[in-house]
């Protein structure tokens, strides 16, 4: 285990040639540690996540999410590791609706192949969730529960890595703090490290430390995702 | 896990799903009902005349001395005399023959004129001969053998008496009613045209046609003339033999016909209207799995979020791409089911209709092996269709799909 969740040296990447969108020359996430990147939108924001995601591959530079060089492995390797290493919990639309809570649950770990995933059950109950949830629909389910549900689904394979893409947005302001508080909770407990993607500054304080993207970003052009 | 998720997927979009199966099902039905009644109908016409050597005839079209002799399908265009009949049959290749006359209907139902050998050298199916199941098979001056259908139909059992009707609509305009019959015999389910007719004598025929101011049935056979009949010979290999001498035959216009050959000069007939049949069914099939192509493209859009998701937790873009195609396996094994489902329930319902109408006698329809090669070839055809949504989806996956919003 590196000691470092995610490194970035010299990266670039444009979507078109002579077109970059992210410049990055030097950036560390330490591991077990929670970051707060702020980035309003247009940043590159959502592009950087892919890079880390592997989604994406960088055009110059590279990136390792714990220890690995992500861009190094061959695409099913790839999604392979994101299953398994990388959670990731989105501003809306985490969960298949026509799933039942369980299923998406269980999918997720079918994917990263986890021979020891978390308890879904003991996991939704530290989410503060009533158990009858495993058995609804997705879709049936608030924004709130899905919400923490999706923290539920990105920990299940006991991930190094939670990645957390604006999750709070659709959320009022009272619910914003308590959900952050409790992902960082259970984050802590795993000992995972966040990486916590927002617009809003007034969440950063709940983090060990913060960057901002429009410093770190030196590309010229500015993207808009 | 794939197949799972495909479902789940397309009961959440539960209403042009079932569109897009009933299309399938309907062109599915389309293309297994002509398959369908093209070998219903081989296996029924062949089954229904077997052991009879020749067929003669009034010289007319091969097809329709035998659709009116046998299958009750259009009207005699001439007859034959009686004494040509009696000639023909006194000649030493001949084991045995059956005089045929129609032209007499009893409340829809066709009436044959016909002798006792009727039921001695009458087979069809696997060569099984007529089975009485009520009474005897006696003709006699007044006696009627029936069909198993008209029993039914008309609820007759033995002693009944029916009246005749000159004709063969549905209601004859003129009724024989000076001379009723007595239903003597009920024959046993032929699945023949057997089932539907009357059988009287001839001279029964005779005696109500002239009346009864006829001195002796000599008198009356003397002018007697017959539709047609059937021929048994001692030895099959004379066949073209006396084919040709009929065909050549002095005392009127007549023809012998070998059954087989006319039943397949039917099929040849047959099998340009079924290959135009098969084509559109065809197309009809393409149309409908285009369909489904469509309806999938045009759902990409609003899937993206479920593409994002399953990218997001790991899913390659190759499981993206088999979850499109598993999706479109499922709509078309459906829809096939459901096709095949509807083909046997209309095999059921029409059945009587076809019978009745045609003279065609169906089985109700279980999946055979054409059944499973027409599914393969759907199948394979669904497969191809859905490339194109799948594509859309795999690069869907491929693409920055992060974006959850």
């Amino acid at each position: 285990m590196s000691d470092t969740a995610i490194e970035l040296r010299d990266l670039r990447f444009g979507y078109r040639r002579e077109q970059t969108v992210l410049a990055i020359d030097e950036w560390n996430v330490p591991a077990g540690s929670s970051m707060f990147l702020r980035g309003p939108s247009g940043s590159g924001k959502s592009t950087l996540l892919h890079l880390i995601c592997g989604i994406l591959s960088p055009d110059a530079g590279s990136i390792a999410v714990c220890g690995q060089a992500i861009a190094s492995l061959r695409g099913h390797a790839r999604d392979r590791f994101r299953a398994r290493h990388i959670g990731v919990v989105f501003q809306q639309f985490n969960l298949l609706p026509y799933l039942t809570v369980a299923d998406n649950l269980r999918l997720a770990a079918r994917f990263g192949r986890s021979n020891n995933p978390l308890d879904a059950k003991e996991l939704l109950e530290r989410l503060r969730l009533p158990v009858d949830v495993l058995q609804r629909q997705a879709g049936d389910l608030s924004v709130g529960q899905q919400q923490r549900v999706a923290i539920a689904r990105a920990l299940i394979n006991r991930p190094e890595l939670l990645i957390a893409d604006e999750p709070t947005s659709a959320l009022d302001t009272a619910a914003r703090n308590a959900f952050v508080e409790l992902l960082l909770e259970q984050a802590g407990q795993g000992a995972v490290t966040v990486l916590f993607v927002s617009h809003d500054s007034t969440l950063a304080t709940h983090f060990d430390s913060t960057a901002d993207l429009t410093a770190l970003n030196t590309a010229a052009v500015t993207y808009v995702d | 896990m794939l197949v799972k998720l495909a479902r789940a997927s397309l009961w959440s979009r539960r209403g042009t799903a079932a569109l897009c199966v009933l299309s399938i099902a309907i062109s599915v039905f389309v293309l297994l009902s002509v398959e369908f009644v093209r070998q219903e109908a081989r296996e029924s016409f062949g089954r229904t005349l077997v052991g009879t050597d020749l067929i003669v005839g009034a010289r007319g079209g091969q097809l329709n001395l035998l659709l009116y002799s046998v299958f009750r399908i259009g009207d005699p265009t001439n007859n034959i005399r009686w004494d040509s009949y009696q000639t023909l049959a006194a000649n030493p290749a001949v084991a045995w023959t059956v005089p045929l006359s129609l032209g007499d209907s009893h409340r829809g139902y066709r009436v044959l004129g016909t002798s006792d050998a009727y039921f001695t050298h009458y087979r069809y199916g696997d060569d099984r001969s007529l089975d009485i199941v009520e009474g005897t098979p006696e003709l006699g001056l007044q006696g009627a053998v029936i069909g198993a259908n008209v029993a039914a139909k008309l609820k007759y059992s033995t002693g009944e008496e029916v009246v005749l009707a000159h004709g063969t609509g549905g209601v004859g305009f003129r009724k024989h009613d000076d001379h009723p019959f007595t239903v003597t015999g009920i024959l046993a389910r032929t699945g023949t045209p057997v089932d539907d007719t009357v059988h009287v004598s001839l001279d029964a025929i005779d005696l109500i046609h002239e009346g009864f101011n006829i001195t002796s049935l000599q008198d009356m056979q003397a002018d007697r003339t017959i539709t047609a009949f059937l021929v048994g010979l001692k030895s099959r290999m004379l066949a073209f033999r006396l084919q040709r001498q009929i065909n050549e035959f002095e005392g009127e216009p007549l023809q012998a016909i070998l059954p087989g050959v006319a039943l397949s000069q039917l099929w040849r007939v047959l099998a340009s209207v079924e290959a135009v049949l098969r084509v559109i069914s065809g197309l009809v099939l393409l149309s409908a799995l285009l369909g489904m192509s469509t309806m999938m493209l045009a759902s990409l859009r609003e899937r993206r979020g479920e593409i994002a998701v399953l990218r997001t937790i790991g899913a390659t873009p190759l499981f993206i791409f088999l979850l499109v195609e598993a999706e479109a396996l499922l709509l078309c094994l459906l829809g096939c089911l459901a096709g095949m489902g509807l083909v046997n329930i209309a095999s059921l319902a029409s059945r009587d209709w076809l019978r009745e109408v045609y003279g065609l006698v169906i089985s109700p329809y279980v999946p055979g092996e054409s059944a499973l090669l027409i599914l393969g070839a759907v199948s394979g055809l669904a497969l191809f269709c859905a490339i194109a949504p799948a594509v859309g989806a795999y690069r869907s996956a491929l693409g920055a799909c992060l974006a959850g919003r």
